[in-house]
C-alpha cells in the first residue's frame, strides 16, 4: 500500500492517471468501430480529468515538493493543469471531426503521449529529465501532428518541413548545455536563478544559444512561414494542435529557460532593450499587418498567436530598462496561455463552423454567417473584445510597467507603450474587418451552404462567452486581478512567483 | 591540444552550421547542418567532462541520453519522408526549405495552396 499511496500523492499521479487511461486504449488501438472510439475518448477524456483532481488535490495536501529530478510548486501545478484542459479541448475537436474515422484511437494515444511528455517537462527541474523532456516533447508533438494532417495534402509536406526546423531548437539546447559545462558547474535549472556566474563568458554564450533556442522553437517572425503554412493547410483537428499543444509547451520551456534569463531582468541594457525591442515588434507589427489582407480565419488565428507572442518579448524587453524582476514577467507568461486559451479555443470553433458552411475557412465565403447565426455572432463579439481588453488590462495596467507612471518611466517605457498601442490597434482593425465579413450581407442573399451549427459547439462558445463576461464584471469590481508574482482572488491573494516579500 | 583550442574549434563548427542552417533552401544541407551542430555540442561535452568536470557523471548522461533523443527525432523526421513515393513529391519536400523567407506569401496576406 506504501508504493501505491506514493505514486497517487507524488508529483508523477497525474501522469499515471494519463498512463493508466493509455494503457486501456491500447485494447482499442486496432478496432474500426465507432463505439470502440467513443468509448476510448470517454476514458481519456476521465483520465485526463483525473490528472488534473490529482495535481489540485496533492498540490492543496502537500504543498510544493521539491525531489531529485523533479520540483512542483504552484506554478507547475497551474501549468500542468492549464496543460490538461488544453488537452481536454484538442480532445474534444478531434473527436467532433475523427471519431468515425480509423486510426482515430493511435491519434488518442499520441495526444496523450505528448501531454505526458509537456507534464514531465513542466516538472522537471534536473537539467538531464529537462533536456530529454524538451526534445522527446517536441518529438510526441511532431509525431501527432504528421499522423494526424490527412495523406497526400500540401499540409503533410509542411508538418515534415515542421517536424525538420523543430530538430534544430533541440540541437540549439544541447549545445548550450555543453557551453554550460565550461562554466563548472551542471546543477539543477532551478539552482541557476540567481547564479553568480553572470559575467561569465560562456554562461553568457550559453543563456543566448538557449534564447535562440526558444525564439526558434516558437516560429516567431522572420521564421514563421511553416507555422503559417502548415495552420492553413491543416484540417481543424491538426490545427488546434499546433495553437494549443505546441506553442503553450514553447511557453512552458520559455518560464523553465527563465532560470536562466531572469538573471538579467531588472538590469540596464540598452543593448538588452533594443534587440528585444526590435524582435518584439517585428512579431507585433508582423502579425497585426501581415493578417490584414488575409481571409483565410486559420491563418489569421496563427497570426493572432503570434501577436500575442510578440506581447511576451515585448515584456522581456522591458525587463531590460531596469526597473522589472523576474517575477512579472513570469505571471505574465501564466497569463499569456490562458489568454491564448481563454480565446483562441472559441475563436477556432468558427473554422469548424466556417468548414460545416462551406467556405472552407475563408471569411469572404463566409460573408453573412454570424448574420443568420446571432447567437454565435454575439459571442464571436465578446470573446475578440475580451481578448483586446485583456491585453489592455495587463500591459496597461497590471503588466511590467503599470500605466500610472506612464511617461515618467524614460524614453524606453514611452517606446514600448507607443509601439504596443499602435500593434493594439491593427488588431482592433483586423476583428472589425472579420466581424464586418461575418456580420455583413452574404453575396447574391444567402450562404454556399447552411448546415446549421451543432449544439455541442453552441454550448461550447457560450461557456467561453460567459467565463469572459464573469472575468471582466469581477476584474471591474475588484474581486480578481493580477499583480507582479500574484493573482488575487475574492480577496485573497496567492502569490504564484516569490513568496511576496 | 589546450582546452581552449578544442573549445574554439567546437565553436567554429558551430559557426558553420549555423551559416548553413541560415543559407541553405534544401534538405540534405540543413540535416548536415544539425549533425556538425550536434558534433559541436559533443566535442564540448567530452572537452569540458575531461577537463573540468572530471568526476561529474551527470555530464556524460546528458551527453548520451540528449543524443539518443536526438537522434530520434531525427529518425522519426526521416520515417515521416520516406513514405513519399514519388520522386516529384520527395524533390518537393527537399528544396524550398530556407529557414528565412521573404516570400510575399509568408508575411503579407493569403498564400495559394
Amino acid at each position: 500500500m506504501g508504493f501505491l499511496s506514493d505514486i497517487i500523492t507524488g508529483p508523477y499521479a497525474g501522469i499515471i492517471a494519463i498512463a493508466i487511461g493509455m494503457l486501456i486504449a491500447i485494447f482499442a488501438g486496432f478496432s474500426i468501430s465507432r463505439k470502440a472510439n467513443i468509448s476510448t475518448a470517454a476514458i481519456m477524456a476521465l483520465s485526463f480529468i483525473a490528472g488534473i483532481y490529482f495535481y489540485i488535490k496533492n498540490y492543496l495536501a502537500e504543498g510544493a515538493v521539491s525531489e531529485v529530478l523533479v520540483s512542483m510548486g504552484s506554478p507547475e501545478t497551474i501549468l500542468s493543469v492549464v496543460i490538461l484542459f488544453a488537452g481536454l479541448n484538442i480532445l474534444l475537436f478531434k473527436s467532433l471531426e475523427e471519431i468515425s474515422q480509423k486510426g482515430f484511437v493511435r491519434k488518442l494515444m499520441l495526444l496523450a503521449f505528448s501531454i505526458i511528455c509537456l507534464l514531465l517537462l513542466i516538472i522537471s527541474n534536473n537539467i538531464i529529465m529537462f533536456t530529454v523532456s524538451i526534445i522527446v516533447t517536441a518529438l510526441s508533438i511532431f509525431n501527432l501532428l504528421a499522423s494526424s494532417v490527412k495523406e497526400s495534402t500540401p499540409a503533410r509536406e509542411y508538418a515534415g518541413k515542421l517536424g525538420m526546423r523543430l530538430a534544430v531548437p533541440a540541437a540549439l539546447i544541447l549545445f548550450g548545455f555543453s557551453l554550460l559545462a565550461g562554466t563548472g558547474r551542471l546543477g539543477d535549472i532551478s539552482s541557476y536563478a540567481g547564479t553568480k556566474d553572470t559575467g561569465d563568458s560562456l554562461f553568457i554564450i550559453s543563456v543566448l544559444v538557449f534564447g535562440a533556442a526558444a525564439y526558434f522553437y516558437f516560429f516567431l517572425y522572420p521564421f514563421q512561414g511553416t507555422l503559417l503554412k502548415l495552420s492553413r493547410r491543416a484540417d481543424n483537428g491538426s490545427a488546434v494542435i499546433l495553437w494549443f499543444l505546441y506553442i503553450p509547451s514553447g511557453i512552458v520551456l520559455l518560464m523553465k529557460l527563465d532560470a536562466f534569463f531572469s538573471n538579467y531582468y531588472g538590469r540596464e541594457s540598452i543593448y538588452g532593450f533594443l534587440a528585444l525591442a526590435v524582435l518584439a515588434f517585428l512579431n507585433l507589427f508582423g502579425a497585426g499587418l501581415g493578417s490584414i489582407r488575409a481571409v483565410n480565419l486559420k491563418r489569421i488565428l496563427t497570426m493572432f498567436i503570434i501577436f500575442q507572442l510578440g506581447t511576451i518579448l515585448l515584456v522581456r524587453a522591458a525587463g531590460f530598462t531596469g526597473r522589472v524582476s523576474a517575477y512579472p514577467s513570469g505571471i505574465f507568461d501564466l497569463s499569456e496561455i490562458i489568454i491564448t486559451l481563454m480565446v483562441f479555443l472559441p475563436l477556432s470553433v468558427y473554422s469548424v463552423i466556417m468548414d460545416k458552411n462551406g467556405s472552407g475557412g475563408n471569411i469572404a465565403e463566409a460573408r453573412g454567417l454570424l448574420r443568420i447565426y446571432p447567437f454565435a455572432g454575439i459571442c464571436f463579439l465578446i470573446i475578440s473584445l475580451w481578448w483586446f481588453a485583456a491585453n489592455i488590462y495587463l500591459f496597461f495596467f497590471k503588466g511590467p510597467l503599470p500605466g500610472a507612471l506612464l511617461f515618467q518611466q524614460g524614453i524606453e517605457a514611452a517606446i514600448l507603450y507607443i509601439g504596443f498601442t499602435a500593434a493594439l490597434i491593427l488588431i482592433a482593425v483586423n476583428i472589425a474587418r472579420i466581424s464586418i465579413i461575418l456580420f455583413g450581407k452574404p453575396i447574391g442573399g444567402k450562404l454556399v451552404k447552411t448546415a446549421g451549427i451543432p449544439i455541442v459547439l453552441y454550448i461550447y462558445i457560450s461557456i467561453f462567452a460567459l467565463i469572459a463576461v464573469a472575468l471582466t464584471v469581477l476584474t471591474i469590481i475588484g474581486k480578481t486581478g493580477t499583480h507582479q508574482g500574484s493573482i488575487e482572488l475574492w480577496d485573497n491573494t496567492f502569490y504564484i512567483f516569490g513568496n511576496g516579500n | 591540444m589546450s582546452i581552449e583550442m578544442v573549445f574554439y574549434m567546437s565553436m567554429t563548427l558551430f559557426f558553420i552550421s549555423l551559416l548553413g542552417l541560415l543559407t541553405t533552401s534544401h534538405f540534405i544541407p540543413v540535416f548536415i547542418s544539425l549533425q556538425l551542430m550536434t558534433a559541436a555540442a559533443v566535442i564540448n561535452f567530452l572537452n569540458f567532462s575531461l577537463r573540468i568536470l572530471p568526476h561529474e557523471p551527470s555530464v556524460k548522461m546528458l551527453l548520451i541520453l540528449g543524443l539518443l533523443t536526438f537522434y530520434l527525432l531525427e529518425f522519426s523526421i526521416v520515417f515521416h519522408i520516406y513514405p513519399y513515393r514519388e520522386k516529384r513529391e520527395k524533390e518537393q519536400f527537399y528544396s524550398g526549405f530556407r529557414l528565412i523567407s521573404f516570400d510575399k506569401s509568408n508575411w503579407w496576406g493569403e498564400d495559394t495552396i
